[in-house]
C-alpha cells in the first residue's frame, strides 16, 4: 500500500484506463470525466436492469461487471465478464432499443462511470479511432457468440464443459498455450454455477463432469487453482460423445 | 407458377446505390468507391467466404440473395444470417484482421461488390457516420445472437421451432403484427432443412412439429405460403412444454 494519505475520492475518478477512450486527449478525457456519473456498486448489485429504459453507457474503472440473462423460469445464461477499462450498455445507447441484457456487479466495490447516450456518440462521431475501436469489440462480441451458438447446436452439454475449461485456461495461462504444453492453470479455482451459466447447463452436472474428469486423471484441484494435466485428451474430448 | 418476373442478378447495373452503410454517401463519392470495388455474380448454391481462406474483402449485396452459414465437425449447417440486397457481410474480418467467421453462400444469383479491408477501414475512419451504420448492424447482430443463445440455453428444440415461425411471420408478414391480428402468413413456403439449421435441430424434428401443429388447427398450408391461424395460441406454446 502506498504511504501517501489517502487519496481525495476523485483521484479514483478517471477515465484514463478505459481502453475506448484511448484515442481521447487529456483534456477532452477530463472534459468527459466531469460529465460522467461515478457509482460504485456491491458485489450481486444490479447495474443494469433490463426493464429499464435508460440508455446510458458504462466504464468500468475498477471491480468486475456481468452481463447476464435470465429465462422466464429463473435460469442464469451469462454472456460477458467485464474488467476494469471495459464498456456495458453500449448496445442500446447505439441503437435506441431496450436494454438487450441486465449487468451485475460481481466484485465489492466495483466502481463505473457513466454517461447518457448522446455525448457517447459525439465521442463516437468526434473521435473515428474510438469508433474503430468499438467496432473490434463489437466484433469480437460477433465472435464469440458464433462459437458459443456453434458449440450450443452441435455440442452434448459435456462437450460444452470441455471446451469451456479449455477456454478460461487459455485465458487464465495463456503461455501454457503458447508453448504447447499439455498442461495448464485456472486460476482461481472455477465456481461451478459459472460454469454451468456460462455453457447453459445445471450446476449438478458441471460438478458431476469436473469430478469424472478428475477421476481419469485428466483435471485436479491444487489449492486455489484448477490443474489441466492433460489438454490433448481434453481437446480430443470436445470433438467426442455428442450426447444432445 | 406465375412466370418469374425478376431480372438476372448478372443484368443488374454495378451500382452501390441501394447498398444501407452507403446512404449517406455523396454521389460522385459512392461513384469513386464503384470504382475501386471488385464486382462478380455467384451461381446459387456458389460458396463467396470460405471459412478456410484468408482474405479480410468486404462484401456487399447489390442483387441476390446470400447465406451465412457454418458446420460443424460432423456436416451439420448451422445457418446465421440472410442478406439479401443492400446489405453487408465479410465485415468481422476487414474489421478486426482475424479469420473469417463463417462461410458464406448464395441463395439465389447474385451480384455482390467487395472492397479491400484497408479500403472499407479508410471509409469508415473518414465518414463517421459509414461508421455509425456499421456500429448499429453489428449491435442489432449482437443482439440477435444473444436471443438465439438464450433460445438455445433455455427452450426445447420444438419450442425454438415455434419461435422460429412467429419470427418469419413478423418478418413476412409484418402488418398482421402491427394490428395484433391472430392470423399472419409466411411467403413463400419456408424450407424444413432452413428452419432445422436456424434452430439448430434435425430436418425430421421441424416435419414433425409442423405437423402436429397443422393437426391442432394452429398451421394451415397454402399453395405457396404457409399461414399460422393462431399467433395468439403459438406465441403462448414458446413458453410451455420445454422439451430440452
Amino acid at each position: 500500500m502506498p504511504s501517501t494519505p489517502a487519496p481525495a475520492k476523485s483521484a479514483s475518478h478517471t477515465l484514463a484506463g478505459v481502453d475506448l477512450l484511448k484515442a481521447l486527449t487529456p483534456g477532452e478525457r477530463q472534459q468527459l470525466e466531469r460529465r460522467c456519473r461515478w457509482h460504485s456498486y456491491q458485489e450481486d448489485e444490479q447495474i443494469i436492469d433490463r426493464e429499464t429504459a435508460s440508455a446510458d453507457v458504462f466504464f468500468v474503472i475498477s471491480g468486475q461487471a456481468r452481463v447476464v440473462n435470465y429465462s422466464p423460469a429463473g435460469r442464469e445464461v451469462s454472456f460477458d465478464d467485464i474488467g476494469p477499462g471495459g464498456v456495458f450498455g453500449e448496445l442500446a445507447a447505439l441503437d435506441s432499443r431496450p436494454r438487450s441484457a441486465s449487468v451485475v456487479a460481481k466484485k465489492p466495490d466495483t466502481l463505473t462511470a457513466s454517461i447518457p447516450a448522446t455525448a457517447f456518440r459525439e465521442v463516437l462521431h468526434s473521435h473515428p479511432q474510438c469508433a474503430m475501436t468499438l467496432l473490434c469489440r463489437l466484433a469480437e462480441v460477433v465472435r464469440e457468440s458464433t462459437d458459443r451458438i456453434m458449440d450450443l447446436s452441435t455440442l452434448g452439454a459435456h462437450n460444452r464443459i470441455f471446451a469451456e475449461l479449455l477456454r478460461q485456461a487459455r485465458e487464465s495461462d495463456p503461455k501454457a498455450f503458447d508453448a504447447h504444453a499439455n498442461r495448464a492453470v485456472i486460476r482461481p479455482f472455477p465456481v461451478h454455477a459459472d460454469i454451468a451459466s456460462r455453457v447453459s447447463t445445471a450446476r449438478e452436472t458441471v460438478a458431476r463432469v469436473l469430478s469424472d474428469l478428475s477421476k481419469k486423471g485428466i483435471v485436479a484441484r491444487e489449492r486455489d487453482t484448477l490443474v489441466i494435466l492433460d489438454i490433448a485428451r481434453l481437446s480430443k474430448m470436445v470433438k467426442e460423445f455428442k450426447i444432445d | 407458377m406465375t412466370p418469374k418476373v425478376s431480372t438476372s442478378a448478372a443484368k443488374v447495373a454495378q451500382s452501390l446505390a441501394g447498398i444501407e452503410l452507403f446512404k449517406t454517401l455523396p454521389g460522385p463519392e459512392r461513384q469513386a468507391l464503384e470504382r475501386r470495388c471488385r464486382w462478380r455474380t455467384y451461381a446459387e448454391g456458389e460458396q463467396i467466404i470460405d471459412r478456410e481462406n484468408d482474405t479480410q474483402d468486404v462484401f456487399f449485396v447489390v442483387a441476390g440473395l446470400t447465406r451465412v452459414v457454418n458446420y460443424s465437425p460432423g456436416g451439420r449447417e448451422v445457418s446465421f444470417d440472410e442478406i439479401g440486397p443492400g446489405g453487408v457481410f465479410g465485415e468481422l474480418a476487414a474489421i478486426d484482421g482475424r479469420p473469417r467467421s463463417a462461410a458464406v453462400i448464395a441463395r439465389s444469383e447474385t451480384l455482390a461488390a467487395s472492397l479491400p479491408a484497408a479500403t472499407f477501414r479508410e471509409m469508415l475512419e473518414t465518414h463517421p457516420p459509414i461508421a455509425n451504420a456499421l456500429l448499429r448492424r453489428l449491435a442489432a447482430v449482437v443482439r440477435e445472437s444473444t436471443d438465439r443463445i438464450m433460445d438455445l440455453s433455455t427452450l426445447g428444440a420444438h419450442n425454438r421451432v415455434y419461435a422460429e415461425l412467429l419470427r418469419q411471420a413478423r418478418e413476412s408478414d409484418p402488418k398482421a403484427f402491427e394490428t395484433h391480428a391472430n392470423r399472419a402468413r409466411i411467403h413463400p413456403m419456408p424450407v424444413h432443412s432452413n428452419i432445422a439449421a436456424r434452430v439448430s435441430t434435425a430436418r425430421e424434428t421441424v416435419a414433425r412439429v409442423l405437423g402436429d401443429l397443422t393437426r391442432k388447427g394452429i398451421l394451415e398450408r397454402e399453395a405457396d405460403a404457409l399461414v399460422i391461424l393462431d399467433v395468439g395460441r403459438l406465441t403462448q406454446m414458446v413458453k410451455e412444454f420445454r422439451g430440452e
